[in-house]
C-alpha cells in the first residue's frame, strides 16, 4: 500500500463524521421554525387567504367580519405596510398584491390566537375579484408569444438546407406532464408573527398549497425573540 | 354508549391524558402540543412520511408488531388505549437507538426535517419479527439484513438523494436482547376498548361493537365514520373539513375477521392493507399483485379494505382488482345485512348505494378465482403514488380458451368500472396475442377519460389498448408498474 493510499494517522476522508446536527435531526430534538409554536407562549398563528383565480384584480377586500370570529386579533392587508409593498428586499412580489398573478396567492393574512382560528378568520374574510385573462399551459403561453426569458432555440450549422437535403425528415412535437418530485417542501410556509407583530422568520414562496402557520429553516437555533 | 373512561394514550413510555381533543384534530398536531416536535407535516397528506410515527399493534392475541404511520392523518383521539413511539422516545443524543446512529454516522439526514419520520420508519422495520438476515440478492431492495427498503417507500427526502439513507438501512443489525421495544413484540398489543373522547367542537366514539356504531350512524347522520383516516385526514387538513362526531370503526371485531368458505372468502372491512398483504391476500394472486403498489407502508398499516371501497374514489387500486374479481360488499345496517355486488356499489363520483346508517362490515370473494390475472397500475412513480389508470383483469382459461373474462378499470371513470364490452370481446376466444390486441382495441374505448395533471385522456387511451397485450406477454400474475 502506497503512503498516499495509507493516509496520514488524522485522516478525516472515509471516516464516519456525523455533522454537527446529525444527533439532534435523527432524535426530533432539532428545533425548526415550525416547532415554537408549541414551545413559545404568546405566538400568534397566521393563515393567509388565498386567491382563487390564476390572474385577478383584487376589487374589494373587507377584513371586518375575521374580526368577530374569536380568538382572531387583526388582520394584515396592505395598509399596513409602512414601506414598500414587497415581499422580498428588492423588486419581489407584492406581499399583499391588488392584482394577482397566480393561483393560490395570498392577498392578506388572519392573525389569531390558535392556527384554528387564523384558518376560519381567513374563511370569514371577504374578497371580490376581477377576472382577467391568464396564460395557464405551454401551448397558450406559445400562442401568445409569452415566454419566460426569451424563446431559446438550438440549432448548428444550416439547418434550413441539413433538411432540404435530407432523405427523410420526421417532424414531431413531444410533450411531458407535470411531475411531482417531492411534496415535503412545496409546502408553503409562511411568516409565523410575534405578538409584537414582528416577523420571525423567512417567507417561503407562496404555493396553493396548504398555507400553514409558519416558515421552516434548516437552522436548529431558535431565532431570537 | 361506549364507557366514558378517561381517555388516554401511552407516548414513548409516559400516559398523556387525550381529554379535550377535538375529534378532527390530527394526532401529529396533538403531539406537537404536547412538546413532541420531532414529528413534522411535510405534506398533510400522506404522501411525505415526516409525519410517521410507530404505533403498537396487535399480532394476534399474544404478539405486538410496531407499526408506522402517517400521524398527520389519524385523529388523535383515535390514539386511546393505544402505545406510540416517536423519534423523541426512540432515542436520545447521548444514546442513540441502532437506526438513529446509523442514519448519523453514514450521512443519512442532510436539511433534517423528513429525518424523524425515516427513523420512525426505519425503526418498525428493524423491529419487523420475520426480518432475518440473508445472502439472496432482492434486486437491491432488500439488504443482506433482510431490510426491505419498501418500509421507507413513504417518505421522502429532498435532500441526501437516499443512497446514505439506504446504507444506514442495510447496515443494521438486529434488535439486541435487552431492546426493550424488541421485548414489547413478545406480549399482545393494546386492546381497544371503546371510548368517548369530547373536544371543544365535537366528539370522537369508538363503539364497543357493530351494532352501537350503526345506532349512533342512525342517530346522527352526519357523522363521519373513520377506520384509518387515511382519506378523511386529508379533507380535514387541505380542504378543512370538520365533524361534530367521529365514529371510529377500526377496531371493531365484527369487521376484523378473514374467513375461507367453501365458495368465497371473507374479509372483514376493518382488516388493514398491512394485515391483508401478510394474510388472506396470499391466496389471491391479484391482490398480492395489487397491494405492494397501492400508496405506501404507512398508508397501509392504517388504511382498509372497507374503507377504501367505502371512500368511492374513482381510481382506489383496489376497486378494479375486487371488480375482477366479482367481489360483494357486505353491508350492514339496521335491518341486518345485504349482499350487494361491487359492480353495482358505486353510484357517482365518491357515491355508493352505502346508507348513512350502514356500515361495510366485509368483501366477499367468490371462488374459484380465475387461473389467469394481473393487475397493471399506470402511475409516475412505482411507489406511493396516485393511478393515472389502473387495469385489473381476471380470466378463467379452459383448454387456452377464455371462458369468462372480468376486468375492472380505475381511473378512467367518476367510478371505478367493469369493462364489460371488453370481457365480452375475449370470451369464447383462444387466449393468444391477437384475442388480447383485438380486446385491447375495445378496452381503448371504456369510460370518459379526463385530462388533468396525472395524465392527459389520450394517453390513458393508449395505455389500456396495450394492457391486455402486456398482460399476455407476462403469462403470469405479475405485478408490473409502467412510469
Amino acid at each position: 500500500m502506497s503512503a498516499v493510499a495509507q493516509g496520514p494517522d488524522d485522516q478525516v476522508v472515509g471516516q464516519p463524521l456525523p455533522h454537527e446536527s446529525a444527533a439532534l435531526h435523527v432524535t426530533g430534538r432539532a428545533l425548526y421554525t415550525e416547532d415554537l409554536g408549541s414551545r413559545m407562549p404568546g405566538l400568534l398563528h397566521a393563515h393567509p387567504v388565498q386567491a382563487p383565480h390564476a390572474h385577478a384584480l383584487v376589487t374589494r377586500l373587507d377584513a371586518e367580519p375575521a374580526l368577530s370570529v374569536p380568538w382572531v386579533v387583526r388582520v394584515l392587508t396592505a395598509a399596513d405596510v409602512p414601506g414598500i409593498n414587497d415581499a422580498g428586499a428588492k423588486g419581489d412580489e407584492p406581499l399583499f398584491p391588488d392584482e394577482v398573478m397566480f393561483h393560490g396567492q395570498s392577498v392578506c393574512w388572519v392573525l389569531a390566537e390558535t392556527a384554528e382560528a387564523a384558518r376560519l378568520g381567513a374563511l370569514a374574510v371577504e374578497v371580490e375579484y376581477e377576472v382577467l385573462p391568464a396564460v395557464v399551459t405551454v401551448e397558450e403561453a406559445i400562442d401568445a408569444g409569452s415566454f419566460q426569458g426569451g424563446a431559446p432555440r438550438l440549432e448548428r450549422g444550416d439547418v434550413e438546407s441539413g433538411l432540404a437535403q435530407a432523405a427523410h425528415v420526421f417532424s414531431g412535437v413531444t410533450t411531458s406532464a407535470g411531475r411531482s418530485t417531492s411534496t415535503s417542501r412545496p409546502t408553503a410556509r409562511s411568516p409565523t408573527s410575534t405578538r409584537a407583530g414582528r416577523s420571525s422568520s423567512r417567507a417561503a414562496p407562496s404555493t396553493p398549497a396548504r398555507p400553514r402557520t409558519s416558515s421552516r429553516t434548516c437552522s436548529v437555533e431558535p431565532p431570537t425573540p | 354508549m361506549a364507557t366514558n373512561q378517561t381517555p388516554r394514550v401511552t407516548v414513548n413510555g409516559v400516559i398523556h391524558d387525550l381529554a379535550g381533543t377535538d375529534p378532527w384534530t390530527p394526532a401529529l398536531d396533538w403531539l406537537r402540543s404536547i412538546g413532541l416536535t420531532g414529528a413534522k407535516e411535510g405534506c398533510a397528506e400522506g404522501e411525505c412520511g415526516a409525519c410517521s410515527v410507530m404505533l403498537a399493534r396487535r399480532d394476534g392475541d399474544d404478539r405486538t408488531r410496531w407499526a408506522a404511520v402517517n400521524a398527520c392523518l389519524l385523529p388523535a383521539s383515535a390514539l386511546a388505549g393505544q402505545e406510540v413511539v416517536t423519534s423523541e422516545g426512540l432515542g436520545s443524543p447521548e444514546a442513540l437507538h441502532p437506526v438513529q446512529h446509523e442514519m448519523a454516522v453514514r450521512g443519512g439526514s442532510q436539511c433534517g426535517y423528513c429525518t424523524p419520520g425515516f427513523v420512525c420508519s426505519m425503526a418498525a422495520e428493524f423491529y419487523r419479527p420475520d426480518r432475518a438476515p440473508s445472502p439472496k440478492d432482492h434486486g437491491g431492495e432488500v439488504g443482506p439484513n433482510g431490510f426491505d427498503l419498501t418500509a421507507i417507500s413513504g417518505n421522502l427526502c429532498r435532500c441526501t438523494g437516499y443512497r446514505p439513507i439506504r446504507e444506514a438501512a442495510f447496515a443494521l443489525g438486529l434488535p439486541q436482547t435487552d431492546d426493550a421495544l424488541a421485548s414489547r413484540l413478545e406480549g399482545p398489543g393494546p386492546a381497544a376498548a371503546p371510548v368517548v373522547v369530547d373536544g371543544p367542537t365535537g366528539s370522537y366514539v369508538r363503539p364497543a361493537d357493530l351494532d352501537e356504531a350503526i345506532h349512533l350512524l342512525q342517530r346522527h347522520p352526519d357523522a363521519v365514520v373513520v377506520a384509518g383516516s387515511t382519506d378523511w385526514g386529508v379533507e380535514v387538513n387541505l380542504r378543512g373539513a370538520r365533524a361534530e362526531l367521529v365514529v371510529g370503526v377500526d377496531h371493531l371485531a365484527e369487521l376484523r375477521a378473514a374467513t375461507r368458505g367453501a365458495d368465497h372468502l371473507e374479509i372483514g372491512a376493518a382488516v388493514t392493507l398491512a394485515e391483508l398483504e401478510r394474510g388472506i391476500a396470499r391466496e389471491v394472486p391479484l391482490l398480492t399483485a395489487v397491494l405492494p403498489l397501492f400508496a405506501s407502508p404507512l398508508i397501509r398499516n392504517s388504511a382498509t379494505i372497507g374503507g377504501n371501497l367505502a371512500t368511492g374514489s374513482p381510481i382506489g387500486d383496489l376497486a378494479p382488482a375486487l371488480l375482477a374479481l366479482e367481489a360483494d360488499v357486505v353491508l350492514h345496517g339496521t335491518d341486518g345485512q345485504r349482499l350487494v355486488p361491487l359492480a353495482s356499489f358505486f353510484t357517482g363520483y365518491r357515491r355508493s348505494v352505502r346508507r348513512r346508517d350502514e356500515l361495510i362490515r366485509a368483501v366477499r370473494i367468490p371462488l374459484p378465482l380465475g387461473e389467469v390475472t394481473g393487475f397493471q397500475k399506470i402511475a409516475k412513480r412505482r411507489h406511493d403514488d396516485i393511478t393515472s389508470v389502473a387495469v385489473a383483469v381476471s380470466l378463467h382459461v379452459v383448454d387456452g380458451s377464455v371462458q369468462r373474462a372480468r376486468i375492472g378499470v380505475g381511473g378512467v371513470a367518476a367510478t371505478p368500472l367493469r369493462a364489460t364490452d371488453t370481457e365480452a370481446a375475449l370470451e369464447g376466444r383462444a387466449w393468444t396475442r391477437a384475442t388480447a390486441a383485438a380486446a385491447g382495441e375495445v378496452l381503448r374505448d371504456v369510460g370518459t377519460p379526463i385530462d388533468d395533471h396525472r395524465a392527459s385522456a389520450a394517453y390513458r387511451r393508449a395505455v389500456l389498448a396495450t394492457a391486455l397485450v402486456r398482460l399476455h406477454a407476462q403469462g403470469a400474475s405479475t405485478p408490473e408498474v409502467t412510469r
